[in-house]
């Protein structure tokens, strides 16, 4: 299979979500972009859970969507359970879920990708980075080398390599090269980028056991059904489109841990086969049994893998012991006693890029043309790998146009956060999303993503005029709501008192909102249901948080805002601390802001580099 | 760099405590136009030029008391914003009054150097005299730290530290609940986080009553007097105050650590002087080793200036070691007798020297003109305690409210994310105190004691 042409705008090496969001993100602004991929039949596959956001995710996914991303879209099209959760725990921290069907969720991408256009699928494996070195210019890349000799040429280049990058998959103590079960490795593509001087490390991440649908008692099972108001995550609206379908949960039992224990040393983690570093929010069932010794259960989430596959994906246990352990142990929890295991879990271990070599537009720092998103910068997830590859096929896109990168603040969104994080830090396990990491929280709701990115994205013409439209008019709505609230009397305020029905909204009390609805049945004609009276009721209860976040926003702006320039002489900074010197030097904030986010930097060095830098900025006189 | 809208800031620029006066400086955009909203109505007010306007501020319901206003317009101010000076009675409950009055109104405590950072960045100063002061204020932080560490160690500084303590964990079972669902998250004991709050609440007000305390026990500098056995520190607290101490030549004869008032000339608000039982000997009698364990606890409150006494007739005559934390100077007494200490015990010290005789007054005044140079140097120390103490008790307070409110969320049975922002508001304002509370740490905390994940 050839390509139908040698030379791009964009070139994106990965059709993972990274992969795919990159490419999209780049094409939407015009850019013409290649999708270079080990197998194109594979672009958009989840290669781990079939399902899409949770806890912090789903913000990470809304988010993905306000900037005209393909994920929102995907998972709604493809989902056969939505959830809510945290429904109790406040607005703030509510995130919404999709199970999907695992078919229909990588038909959709693909489907999406083809109806926005401008991206070329090209068949291959990347194994070099073509540079280039102008006159008195530093070096930049300039396209890709194919395994098979081809040489494409690019002006910007964009790496989501997953797991592929020098990938060994393990079962057992057995081991083979990979990124997923059944497919190939980018083994030489790892010591190029090492050759480049990119910091690199190992990470590892695990799979549990796929099991046979008919094989399974769900009866002995507790039943989990969707909420039967789907909250969906394209701000384009819409309904479900797939029959929906139920998860169930079982427990694991001390037999199940004993058969565990006793096979730990055919544990590729604990017999020292992987030195990469898993996860701890996302811990194999060997992990589990060891750190949490005492625990009698542990729960496994059974979660079907579309709406009539024969297969469940069995959450809670991942684990890379041998199959044949796999299967004595499964059968050990109640439900799965003649569970047949059609795909055994395993762990696989990849390279990352130390993501302190990033700008946050996600360049690699002192090499023009290149961006990396996803695992290859050391986060764990889809929705993580998702907004990277927004931001970077986005950003690509707009350097090859010459125009200022897109990068977003920690109080504007958990992407924001994300980057953020990732470039000041050197992960020791992969990097996933918690609402705790953001400090500004409250101001990051889900149903706030269009709000708060929608026009930045439009304003840089990365997003379109529907969804400007869109957003424009329910504000209104909200607008319009919230007057009329304001104007219309509670009808058991307490005789003789004056309040309104927002006042009666704003009070905090658990059935403000049910009891403001029934009072002023009519809004809901003008309102578009349950979910932007939910909007209205956080907008108006969090108020008074929202004020007292935004403060603390404008008194960082202006260090955030501070740009130290790229070749900053830490070094020469007047009585800055030599540890905080090193520090710096290594992690090279953007921004004072960042500056002060490093550990190594206290408040007093901080102080003296902000002199020293104003100084520079200011003609001596 | 264009100059932005400057939040008002507030800092003491002298001492809070028993003086004759205490001034408050703010600075911010729009403060020299009538208080920028800051100063209630009845107050001394500023009308948009450079003067000082007299008054009188009511502090408390009916208490009155005078006060001065000095107004700075930007951008000719120290600042180049507006700068106010509240000059007002050195009382702390008023200052104290006034101050919270201030921060109600929306001016923060000043971060350290934070003027400095202003003045340099509006180009009132340059860099050279940004640097040397931020030097100055990055010692001075030094120096507070190790003073708030000295005031830490004891117990308060414990409660403090246990308030961040439990106020962690709780986070770290509100945070667990919020970032993982049932299931994901197993061990959650949401039950234990309100007694973990009411710890924290307790912690909080004795760290804050500790504050106070220790902000109105300030006074005139204190010297210590700091010796041998018998090296003539007796004689000399006697000679300068007047208080009689039992003296006798037998070593270990001084049982409890004494306090008086030294005034030498031109030093009106005094000096207290502290003598204590010798030190460096073995104790002659165990009650004289009670009375040495007592007066070493007591030291952690320290003296601004430590005289290191030691007799220059003794061949074997060494000042003692200089504690840490204060300046110090040699005193050689005992001068009318021949002088036996060889010359080598005295050129190795580097502290300033004086050689008295204390029963014939020489050399007192030379002490006097060394001490005071010492002390004002100790001064520019003691207004960076202050500030640092005045930013410690609000930070305790703000810690304080915001525990209370999230005890009050909770009870009204209000979703966790409120009451978790209050929390992380309340170790926020502890950070200075405790540290920092990272999200690492957080996350740390929460897979350390829960097991999460699917």
């Amino acid at each position: 299979m050839t390509a139908a042409r040698d030379s791009f705008d964009v070139l994106v090496v990965g059709g993972g979500h990274a992969g795919a969001e990159a490419a999209a993100a780049a094409a939407r602004p015009g850019a013409r972009t290649g999708l270079v991929t080990l197998d194109p039949a594979a672009v958009g596959r989840m290669s781990c859970n079939p399902a899409i956001g949770g806890i912090g995710k789903g913000q990470l996914a809304r988010e993905i969507d306000a900037l005209g991303g393909l994920m929102g879209r995907a998972a709604d099209r493809a989902g056969i359970q939505f959830r809510l959760l945290n429904t109790s725990k406040g607005r703030a921290v509510q995130s919404p879920r999709a199970q999907c069907d695992r078919a229909a969720y990588e038909t959709a991408v693909r489907e999406l990708l083809a109806e926005q256009g401008g991206v070329e699928i090209v068949a291959g494996e990347a194994v070099e980075l073509l540079l280039e070195t102008g006159p008195g210019d530093p070096r930049r890349v300039a396209g890709l080398v194919l395994a098979d000799g081809r040489r494409l040429r690019a002006g910007a280049v964009v790496l989501t390599t997953g797991t592929f990058l020098e990938g060994v998959l393990h079962s057992g103590l057995e081991q083979q090269p990979g990124g997923r079960v059944g497919e190939g490795a980018a083994t030489p593509l790892g010591e190029a980028l090492r050759r480049l001087g990119l910091p690199t490390g190992r990470l590892k991440t695990g799979t549990p056991p796929r099991l046979a649908a008919d094989s399974v008692d769900l009866g002995a099972c507790q039943e989990q059904p969707g909420d039967p108001e789907p909250v969906l995550f394209s701000f384009l609206g819409g309904r479900p489109r797939l029959p929906q379908r139920s998860c169930w949960l079982t427990r694991t039992t001390p037999r199940t841990h004993e058969i565990v224990r006793a096979n730990l040393d055919r544990a590729p983690m604990y017999a020292g086969r992987i030195r990469g570093a898993g996860p701890r929010y996302c811990p194999s069932l060997e992990d589990k049994v060891v750190r949490f010794a005492d625990r009698e259960a542990h729960v496994v989430f059974l979660e079907p893998e579309g709406v009539d596959s024969p297969l469940l994906y069995a959450n809670g246990i991942s684990t890379s012991l041998p199959a044949a352990v796999q299967q004595e142990f499964v059968r050990t929890i109640p439900g799965l006693e003649r569970a047949r295991i059609v795909q055994p879990g395993y762990a696989v271990e990849y390279t990352f890029v130390r993501p302190r070599a990033l700008r946050r537009s996600l360049a690699v720092r002192g090499l023009d043309g290149l961006w990396l998103a996803g695992q290859i910068c050391g986060t764990s997830g889809y929705e993580e790998a998702a907004g990277q590859g927004l931001l970077a096929g986005l950003n690509a896109a707009l350097w090859l146009d010459g125009r200022e990168p897109f990068v977003l603040g920690r109080h504007e969104a958990y992407l924001g956060v994300m980057v953020d994080d990732l470039v000041v830090s050197d992960p020791a396990e992969p990097y996933r999303m918690f609402t705790s990491r953001a400090e500004h929280r409250l101001l990051l709701r889900h149903d706030t993503a269009d709000r708060r990115l929608t026009p930045r994205g439009a304003a840089i013409g990365a997003v379109g005029e529907e969804r400007l439209a869109r957003l424009w008019a329910k504000e209104e709505r909200l607008a319009r709501a919230r007057a009329e609230l304001a104007a219309r009397s509670d009808p058991a305020a307490a005789p003789g008192g004056r309040r309104s029905l927002l006042d009666l909204l704003r009070s905090q009390r658990p059935d403000a909102l049910a009891r403001v609805r029934a009072a002023a049945p009519d809004l809901d004609r003008l309102l578009a249901g349950g979910e932007e009276w939910a909007t209205l009721e956080a907008d108006v209860r969090y108020e008074g948080y929202l004020a007292r976040q935004e403060a603390w926003v404008a008194r960082a702006a202006e260090r955030e805002a501070a740009v130290l320039p790229e070749n900053f002489d830490f070094a020469a900074v007047r009585g800055l601390r030599r540890e905080a010197v090193e520090c710096l030097e290594r992690f090279r904030p953007e921004t004072l802001g960042h500056a002060g986010r490093l550990a190594g930097v206290s408040p007093a060095d901080l102080a003296l580099l902000e002199v020293a830098l104003r100084a520079g900025a200011r003609p001596t006189g | 760099m264009a100059s932005r809208t400057a939040d008002p800031i507030v800092a003491p620029a002298t001492p809070v405590g028993p003086a004759e006066r205490c001034v408050l400086r703010l600075s911010g955009a729009g403060l020299a136009d009538d208080g920028g909203g800051l100063l209630p109505p009845d107050w001394p007010r500023p009308r948009g030029r450079r003067e000082a306007v007299a008054g009188r501020i009511e502090w408390a319901p009916g208490c009155r008391v005078e006060a001065a206003l000095l107004v700075f317009p930007g951008p000719g101010s120290a600042t180049g914003e507006d700068v106010l000076e509240l000059h007002l009675p050195g009382c702390a409950p008023v200052v104290d009054a006034v101050l919270a009055r201030l921060y109600a109104a929306g001016a923060r405590p000043a971060e350290p150097g934070e003027f400095t950072r202003r003045a340099f960045r509006a180009g009132r100063i340059d860099l050279v005299q940004a640097e040397a002061v931020l030097d100055l204020v990055s010692a001075r932080t030094a120096a507070g730290a190790r003073a708030a560490a000295a005031l830490l160690a004891g117990r308060p500084g414990d409660r403090v530290r246990e308030a961040r303590e439990v106020l962690a964990a709780a986070l770290a079972q509100l945070e667990a609940g919020l970032d993982f669902e049932e299931g994901d998250a197993q061990d959650l004991r949401p039950d234990e986080i309100e007694p973990l709050l009411a710890a924290a609440a307790d912690a909080l007000a004795a760290g804050l009553a500790h504050e106070d305390r220790r902000r109105l026990r300030r006074g005139p500098p204190r010297i210590l007097l700091l010796g041998r056995p018998n090296a003539g520190k007796t004689t000399l607290f006697r000679r300068l105050t007047g208080v009689e101490a039992l003296v006798s030549d037998r070593a270990g004869t001084t049982r409890d650590r004494l306090e008086a008032l030294w005034r030498p000339d031109d030093v009106e608000e005094g000096w207290i002087l502290i003598d204590g039982p010798g030190r460096g000997g073995a104790a002659a009698d165990p009650r004289d080793a009670a009375a040495r364990a007592r007066a070493e606890a007591e030291d952690g409150a320290p003296a601004d200036l430590v005289w290191l006494v030691a007799d220059a007739s003794d061949p074997a005559g060494r000042p003692p070691e200089p504690p840490a934390g204060a300046p110090a100077l040699v005193v050689w007494t005992k001068n009318d007798l021949p002088r036996r200490v060889p010359e080598a015990a005295v050129a190795a010290r580097g502290e300033p020297a004086v050689w008295i005789a204390a029963e014939r007054g020489e050399g007192l005044t030379e002490l006097a003109r060394l001490s005071r140079r010492l002390l004002d140097e100790v001064e520019e120390l003691r207004l960076a305690r202050a500030g640092a103490s005045e930013r410690h008790r609000q930070a305790l307070r703000a810690a304080a409210e915001a525990v209370d409110r999230a005890r009050g969320l909770r009870a009204a049975g209000l979703p966790a994310d409120l009451a978790a922002e209050e929390l992380r508001a309340a170790l926020l304002a502890l950070a200075e105190l405790a540290g920092e509370l990272t999200p690492e740490d957080l996350l740390d905390r929460i897979f350390a004691r829960f097991c999460i994940g699917k």
